[in-house]
C-alpha cells in the first residue's frame, strides 16, 4: 500500500499544510519572535478570529473577506492588550516576562470561556465556493481550502517581510527587539512601537482565523491544539524571521503530512513537539536565527 | 483490534485500518491512504467534531470508483447543524441513526410537534431526531415502572425494568440480561438526494432512507457509492 507516489502526494500537501502553519504563525512570529512578549493567547485569538468570521460570513459575506474586515478591529484589540500588559507587567520590572506569561494564560482562558458562553461547545463552520472542492490535476487533487491557505501564507509572508524590511515602522519594530535603549536615544518611544507591532500581531490573526475555518471546523478549546505547533513554527523559525516562519512552517507541514502517511495519525500531534525538541538541542537559535 | 477480530469472523481482508488523534482538523491525508489502499468497504466510527472533516476531505479526495459503501459509525451526521453544514456532501453515504423520518411509533409524530416548538425557543437542535426522543422514552419507562410498583425505591424499579417491555414513543424497550435493548431498533440509512442549505428537507422521507434492519426498511442499498451520491 506504501508507494513512493503515496509519499510525494503527501510531501506536496505538505507544502499546502505547511503555508497554513506558517499563516497561523505570522502573528505569533511578530510578538514573541520580534517583541520577545510571551504570548501564549496567540492561539486563542486565533479561534477567536475565525468565530468572528463565522458571525461575519453568516451574513453571507465571503470568509476570506470577512477575515480581511476584522483586521483593523483585530489591530486595535491587539494594541489595547499590549498597552495592558505594559502598564500592569512590562513597566513593573525584570519578571515581567514570567508575570506576563500568566498573563496571558489568563487571557487565553477568557477567550475559550468567553466564546463557549456565546456559541457553545458545537463546532462551528462556514461555507463557500472554495470549500469542499479541489482542483485536480492529473491523479492529484488538491483541496481548494488549502490553495487558499497557501495563497494567503505566501502573500502575509510578502508583505510582512517588505514592511519590516523597507519602511519606517516596520524597522523600528526589529530595532526595539534588538535593542530598546539604543531606539530610545534614537528619539522613538519603544511602547508605542511596541504597542504597533502587538496591533499588527493580532491584526495578522484575524486574517489566520478565517484560514483556520475554512481549512476545517473550529471549536472554543481549539487554540490547545495550535500553542505547540505555533510555538514550534516560531523557535524553528528562528525568532522573529518572517520568511523563515514560512520555511519552518513547511517543514512542520511535511513532516507532519508524511509520518501521517507513513506512521499513522496518532503520530501526528508529536511531530511540532519532536522538531522543537530536535532544534533546541541542535540548534537553539533556530534555522533562521542569529 | 476490534475490526481485526470481526474480519476475521466475517472473512473480510481489512485493506487499511488507522485510528486518528483527538481533534484532528483534516483528514486529507488519511483518506489518501484510504483511496491508495483500494479499498471496496469503508467505515468510518468518528464523533462529531470529526465528521464534518472526514467528509469534506471524502469530497475533496475521493475514495475510488471501487468503493461500494461509505459510512458506518459517525457520530454527528444525525445532528441538525452537521447536516445543513455538510448538505450534498452527504449523498451516499450510510450511516447509523436511531430515528429518521417515515419511522412509526407510536406517540412520536405528536412529541415531535411539541419537540419543534420547544427547540426553536431554546435554540437547540430544530429537529432532534437523533437523542430527544429516547429521552423522552427514558421519561416513559419510568413514569409507567413507578405507576406500576408504586414505589421509587430503586431496587424495585430496576428489578420491574429488567423484566418488562415498555411502551415508548421509540417503539417497545425491553432489555437482555446483559441490560442491552433487548431488540435493538437501531438503523443504518442512506442519505439520498440531499441539497445543500435547507434544513426543512432533513423532515421528509426519502432524504434518509433506512436499509437495515428489515423490520424498519425504507428501500433498497444504491451501490457503488460514486453511484449513490448522485442518485436521486
Amino acid at each position: 500500500m506504501f508507494s513512493l507516489e503515496l509519499l510525494f502526494e503527501a510531501a506536496l500537501f505538505g507544502v499546502l499544510l505547511g503555508c497554513f502553519y506558517a499563516a497561523v504563525s505570522l502573528g505569533l512570529s511578530v510578538a514573541f519572535g520580534l517583541l520577545d512578549v510571551p504570548y501564549v493567547a496567540h492561539p486563542a485569538l486565533l479561534v477567536m478570529g475565525s468565530y468572528a468570521t463565522y458571525l461575519i460570513s453568516s451574513l453571507g459575506i465571503d470568509p476570506l473577506l470577512s477575515g480581511l474586515l476584522l483586521m483593523p478591529i483585530f489591530f486595535l484589540l491587539g494594541m489595547g492588550l499590549y498597552r495592558f500588559y505594559y502598564e500592569t507587567f512590562e513597566k513593573r520590572g525584570s519578571d515581567a516576562g514570567v508575570r506576563g506569561l500568566g498573563f496571558f494564560f489568563g487571557i487565553a482562558f477568557i477567550i475559550e470561556v468567553a466564546l463557549i458562553l456565546v456559541f457553545g461547545v458545537d463546532q462551528r463552520t462556514v461555507r463557500a465556493g472554495y470549500i469542499g472542492s479541489s482542483l485536480e490535476i492529473g491523479d492529484y487533487r488538491f483541496p481548494y481550502r488549502m490553495l487558499m491557505a497557501f495563497a494567503v501564507a505566501l502573500l502575509l509572508t510578502l508583505v510582512l517581510t517588505i514592511y519590516f524590511s523597507k519602511t519606517f515602522n516596520g524597522r523600528a519594530i526589529k530595532a526595539v527587539g534588538q535593542d530598546e535603549s539604543a531606539l530610545r536615544l534614537m528619539g522613538a518611544n519603544p511602547v508605542k512601537i511596541k504597542q504597533l507591532a502587538f496591533g499588527i500581531a493580532t491584526a495578522v490573526n484575524a486574517l489566520a482565523g478565517a484560514l483556520l475555518i475554512i481549512v476545517g471546523p473550529v471549536e472554543p478549546a481549539m487554540d490547545r491544539i495550535y500553542i505547540g505547533r505555533t510555538f514550534c513554527v516560531v523557535v524553528l523559525a528562528g525568532l522573529g524571521s518572517m520568511s523563515g516562519t514560512l520555511v519552518a512552517g513547511l517543514i512542520l507541514g511535511v513532516v507532519e503530512s508524511v509520518v501521517l502517511m507513513t506512521l499513522g495519525a496518532s503520530w501526528a500531534p508529536a511531530v511540532s513537539f519532536g522538531l522543537l525538541l530536535v532544534m533546541l538541542g541542535l540548534r537553539p537559535q533556530g534555522l533562521f536565527g542569529r | 483490534m476490534a475490526l481485526a477480530k470481526s474480519s476475521k469472523k466475517t472473512g473480510w481482508n481489512v485493506v487499511y485500518d488507522q485510528n486518528y488523534p483527538p481533534n484532528n482538523t483534516d483528514f486529507s491525508s488519511i483518506i489518501r491512504a484510504v483511496r491508495a489502499a483500494r479499498p471496496e468497504a469503508v467505515f468510518v466510527a468518528c464523533y462529531p467534531n470529526e465528521a464534518v472533516a472526514v467528509m469534506r476531505s471524502v469530497n475533496e479526495i475521493g475514495l475510488g470508483s471501487q468503493v461500494q459503501i461509505f459510512g458506518g459509525g459517525m457520530v454527528g451526521l444525525q445532528f441538525t447543524p452537521i447536516m445543513q453544514s455538510l448538505g450534498s456532501l452527504l449523498n451516499g453515504v450510510v450511516n447509523f441513526n436511531s430515528y429518521v423520518p417515515g419511522m412509526k411509533f407510536p406517540g412520536i409524530d405528536d412529541f415531535f410537534k411539541r419537540y419543534s416548538v420547544r427547540a426553536a425557543a431554546a435554540k437547540v437542535d430544530p429537529l432532534g431526531y437523533y437523542l430527544p426522543p429516547f429521552n423522552y422514552a427514558t421519561g416513559q419507562m419510568i413514569e409507567q415502572a413507578v405507576n406500576a410498583t408504586k414505589s421509587f425505591d430503586h431496587k424495585k424499579l430496576a428489578e420491574y425494568m429488567r423484566k418488562t417491555e415498555f411502551q415508548t414513543i421509540v417503539g417497545p424497550i425491553g432489555f437482555d440480561k446483559f441490560g442491552e435493548r433487548a431488540k435493538p431498533r437501531m438503523v443504518q440509512a442512506q442519505f439520498r438526494n440531499i441539497q445543500d442549505n435547507n434544513v426543512d428537507q432533513f423532515k421528509n422521507t426519502g432524504k434518509q432512507v433506512v436499509l437495515w434492519p428489515d423490520i424498519d426498511k425504507q428501500g433498497d442499498f444504491i451501490f457503488p457509492f460514486d453511484k449513490a451520491r448522485k442518485a436521486t
